[in-house]
């Protein structure tokens, strides 16, 4: 792998953006998205209305759907037996006793339409000084996660298990 | 979608190095190296790329005062560009064809011709353009390192990289899936990261294995 460039790095670890995302919405499911570190705390995600699920090609398997509760609907489930991971999804994050939105996705991590905290501070600049801060919390407490999954993931027989229960929750494969 | 908006996008990136520029006046003369220059037509431009200051991007004049704003620096990255509609051009090149044609006597233009009229005509409006102007606000925290650009495109974000590097002299690492890795991982643990392959979550044949594999 020595020599690999950037792009070529990005094109390997896609596929693990996507399963981090369907990881999380299982945990979610599953136990109400709760994580629990020693170093961080405890954080819990929460999906949020919109969600997007490709296929091994997403220029012809992609679907985005949009309800109040994606780990408790049909279509997000139907999209997952037919064999789709989550690439996009509006998450709800609280760390630190904070809560944040954003839109997550997978391909690169990439974070938009971000909305921190409400700052309590009167001056502008402790304002700045406290969004700055809001967004290291942020991306601490996100990049954690991706690091405990990646982890997990590396772990032949824990990842295992952890397959064979979001099989148990996903259900038997649907053919289209 | 900026900084201090109730909601943002931005790309975070990790310096490399001290998590702080290594002098204040360093950081001043690379800002001002990198600094927006007036975009110039004659050579063929149609777009400038550089910094600005942060409060006023149509200020590029650093100084202390403008940029450091303990433990945060602020400055943005501006991009200017001239546009003339393609209708407004159609419009001017035919009526310049047809000045030359009638000042010529001729019927007919060659497409060469035309080409280069048509490049000159666009020349012409172009200086006579007002730039649009973007600015992405860029927030270097110290106290973390933590490089923030306010923006999602890849394009700006590659060029912001690039500037960051040559004029201010400090490489940054994108904190996407491979810069997040990266900075917690080491090279034998990433060989083994990018050894993985995708695992199936649905049973297509419930019984059998469930996965296709992993590290190998």
């Amino acid at each position: 792998m020595i020599g690999m460039t950037m792009v070529d790095k990005m094109k390997r670890t896609q596929f693990l953006g996507r399963e981090f995302l369907t990881w999380l919405l299982f945990r979610a499911a599953t136990d109400e998205g709760v994580f629990r570190d020693d170093e961080a705390g405890e954080v819990q995600v929460l999906f949020e209305r919109a969600i997007t699920l490709e296929g091994d090609n997403p220029a012809r398997e992609m679907t985005t759907i949009k309800v109040d509760d994606p780990t408790d609907s049909a279509e997000v489930m139907l999209a997952l037996r037919i064999g789709k991971k989550v690439s996009r999804a509006k998450l709800l994050v609280e760390a630190g006793g904070n809560e944040y939105a954003l839109t997550l996705d997978a391909a690169s991590l990439a974070m938009k339409s971000i909305k921190l905290p409400e700052s309590m501070e009167m001056d502008p600049m402790d304002v700045m000084t406290e969004r700055a801060g809001f967004a290291a919390d942020l991306e601490t407490a996100l990049h954690r996660l991706f690091l405990g999954f990646i982890r997990l993931r590396r772990d032949l027989d824990a990842w295992s298990i952890e397959v064979s229960k979001m099989a148990q929750w996903i259900g038997p494969f649907v053919q289209t | 979608m900026g900084f201090v908006a109730n909601t943002c996008s931005y790309t975070p990136y990790q310096v490399a190095g001290d998590k702080g520029p290594a002098n204040r006046e360093g950081l001043l003369k690379g800002l001002t190296r990198g600094r927006l220059t007036p975009i110039d037509v004659d050579l063929g431009h149609d777009n400038s790329t550089g910094f600005a200051v942060f409060d006023d991007p149509l200020d590029t004049e650093f100084t202390e005062e403008k940029v450091f704003f303990d433990p945060l620096v602020l400055f943005c990255l501006r991009i200017d560009k001239l546009t003339v509609p393609p209708s407004t051009l159609r419009l001017h090149v035919r009526s310049r064809v047809n000045a030359v044609l009638t000042a010529t006597g001729r019927a007919r233009m060659p497409r060469t011709e035309r080409d280069e009229i048509a490049e000159q005509v666009r020349g012409e409006l172009l200086r006579r353009a007002l730039p649009t102007i973007s600015a992405y606000e860029v927030v270097w925290d110290t106290s973390t390192g933590r490089v923030r650009l306010y923006s999602s495109s890849q394009t700006v974000n590659e060029d912001f990289a690039t500037r960051f590097r040559d004029d201010i002299g400090v490489g940054l690492t994108p904190m996407n899936t491979v810069g997040i890795l990266e900075t917690h991982f080491k090279p034998d643990d990433m060989e083994k990261v990018y050894r993985l392959v995708p695992s199936t979550f649905v049973a297509v044949n419930p019984g059998a294995g469930l996965h296709e594999g992993d590290d190998q």
